[in-house]
């Protein structure tokens, strides 16, 4: 697992790094800002729903429909 | 001469012959009845009207513009594309249906006036109530008639504000309604239709019970009829930006606890269909041709991940990610097909989701929403995180449950192929194939450096996340409470002191009802239901009457 992050992890960086350097000026984003965006939130949305699952949502399959 | 003939008549034709003829013919009579729709809708020119006077009433039971036209030719392709993928299922009762609902979304999208709309709306409704409950399960039974029980409520409800909204000297064709009590009652029954919460439950209740055929149907035309409606007739109401970036978060968070992937895909129709009602929301031309674009490219590749799953469903006889994976070896061209899907509905490029997607994003931008623009975003790294990543990787992937899936029929992978060819067509091209079919001028160029590069980043940062939590992300033998909850036990508390007669008359209807599907005709809990559902629909019309009444008598 420690080698498939951190290969996604370059390329992640190397995505950035091209926008610094060749597209300076993005349309309406931040350089450097929607990978890590896209990791937090991808985080994030597994942590919330988790919390809210085990805490409210989530009952066994056979559950009287 | 096609300027006469409805494009929904073939459809409705092509259901009574396929009603009885033999399968082979019935067979061909399927596919020819869409494709012909396709076809008409295709020649009709924008400014095509009837028009006609029943009972006192004027009808206008066609009308062609650019906003209707788009909706009815992607209806029209899903039907054919549908219709192609379910040759392999045999039931009579299947094709009839699926024509009847393709008949019925067309005669939505092409719908003059109030009437007209209410009419084709219930037929829909009991079309996709017959596609649900062909899952030939006592479950999809059950869920077809709580289907049944929430459609009829939400058609009382439009019929109420139609009738409200006529006797107070409204206009007899569809347009843009206020929102006062007549406009209420209306988006209401749009709300149910397009599946916003806290009326969404029905869809992840009922879509995952149908048939592997039948769910393609299921998944393409009540929420996008809906979107239809509501850009007909509520465009730029506030309400409805936040409505939908709450459906395109609400999607994604359930979808994490999902593990029915039939049930999973469902709650990605809510979060889709999200991004269709911020674009109608926003109200301008740049978002109401991205919530039209953003329709079409959902009808194909959501059609297209509910035939992946299908095709799952149909080899296996499995549907939950804790009985599934290690399927990729055995279902190579299944998992490819799916995974274009998946990249399209994640907005990879080249796919059409990368462009409609894009369009409603900027539209939002435009306008300065930065928090709309961030929530769509978003969730676009939810929907990846499952449909892409979640759902095939525990599929196809994963622990190898040493499953020996059945022989996929060729009828399938067919309509599965061209489904995703058009899918790369749209997206590669859009220009030249989407944009003209939009209702309003689009010049927007989703092919810059700068949007493709992000694009990509989502998709990255995105997979970081998921290898990183994947342990978690597995399937776990568990149901999740939904907003139904609210109101199921209530109803059927409510529902169980209205007395014998009502329960006696509900039997009866059940008992029909079942019989038609073949059922065994003894099913506990289903009576109350829709007995409940009638007395439902009868108070809110009586209400609406008597508001009605009140108004006119004060002076």
């Amino acid at each position: 697992m420690r080698r498939e992050i951190g290969a996604l992890i370059a390329l992640a960086a190397l995505l950035t790094a091209l926008e610094f350097w060749l597209w300076p000026a993005p349309a309406h984003v931040p350089p450097g800002v929607t990978a890590p965006f896209a990791f937090v939130g991808c985080v994030a949305i597994v942590v919330v729903a988790k919390a809210l699952g085990n805490r409210w949502l989530q009952e066994p399959e056979d559950r009287d429909e | 001469m096609s300027e006469w003939l409805h494009p929904a008549a073939p459809c409705l034709l092509g259901a009574a012959l396929v009603g009885v003829l033999p399968a082979r013919a019935r067979a061909v009579v399927a596919l020819a009845a869409p494709a012909t729709a396709l076809a008409l809708v295709w020649g009709l020119p924008a400014g095509t009207r009837l028009e006609l006077v029943l009972l006192g009433q004027p009808l206008t039971p066609l009308r062609v513009d650019a906003l209707g036209r788009v909706f009815a030719i992607v209806f029209a392709l899903l039907g054919a594309l549908g219709v192609l993928y379910g040759l392999a299922t045999p039931r009579r009762r299947l094709h009839v249906a699926a024509l009847v609902a393709t008949g019925a979304a067309l005669g939505i999208a092409l719908s003059g006036d109030w009437f007209t709309l209410y009419v084709w709306w219930e037929t829909l409704a009991v079309a996709s109530f017959v596609l649900i409950a062909d899952g030939g399960t006592p479950r999809a039974g059950r869920a077809a008639l709580r289907y049944l029980l929430i459609h009829v409520t939400g058609g009382a409800c439009l019929l109420a504000g139609i009738v409200w909204h006529r006797a107070t000297g409204g206009d007899a064709l569809m347009g843009p309604l206020p929102l006062n009590g007549p406009g209420a009652l209306v988006l209401l029954a749009f709300a149910v239709n397009a599946a916003i919460p806290p009326v969404n439950a029905w869809l992840t209740d009922a879509y995952p019970e149908s048939s592997p055929a039948g769910a393609v149907f299921l998944s393409a035309f009540a929420t996008k009829a809906a979107v239809y409606a509501l850009a007909r007739v509520f465009p730029g109401e506030e309400i409805l930006v936040w409505a939908g970036v709450t459906m395109a978060l609400y999607g994604v968070v359930f979808a994490v606890l999902e593990n029915d992937i039939r049930r999973l895909l469902g709650y990605h129709i809510v979060s889709q269909v999200g991004y269709m009602v911020t674009g109608v929301g926003l109200g301008t031309p740049l978002a109401l041709s991205g919530a039209a674009a953003h329709a079409f490219s959902h009808i194909l590749y959501k059609g297209l991940l509910f035939m992946g799953a299908g095709t799952v469903v149909h080899a296996t006889g499995r549907r939950k990610l804790t009985e599934l994976g290690g399927l990729a070896q055995a279902m190579p061209a299944t998992c490819v097909l799916y995974m274009v899907g998946a990249f399209s509905i994640s907005g990879a490029p080249l796919l059409n989701g990368f462009v409609s997607k894009s369009l409603v994003v900027a539209a939002a931008a435009a306008e300065h929403r930065v928090w709309v623009e961030w929530g769509l975003t978003l969730a676009s790294v939810g929907t990846f995180l499952h449909t892409g990543l979640k759902l095939p990787y525990f599929t196809f992937a994963g622990p190898d449950r040493r499953l020996r899936p059945a022989p996929v029929p060729a009828t399938m992978l067919t309509a599965m192929t061209a489904t995703a060819a058009l899918c790369a067509l749209y997206g590669t091209f859009p220009a030249a194939t989407l944009y003209p079919l939009l209702p309003f001028p689009v010049a927007y160029q989703p092919y810059t450096p700068d949007h493709v590069l992000e694009a990509i980043q989502i998709l990255v940062g995105t997979t970081v996340g998921f290898v990183w939590l994947r342990a978690k992300l597995g399937g776990e033998p568990t149901v999740t409470r939904d907003t139904d909850r609210l109101y199921r036990a209530p109803a059927r508390w409510v529902a169980r002191r209205l007395g014998p007669a009502v329960a006696g008359a509900a039997d009866a209807l059940e008992a029909r009802l079942l019989a038609l599907m073949d059922r065994p005709a003894a099913v506990p809990d289903v009576a109350v239901p829709v007995g409940y559902a009638v007395l439902l629909a009868v108070t809110i019309l009586g209400v609406a009457l008597a508001a009605l009444a009140v108004g006119r008598a004060s002076p």
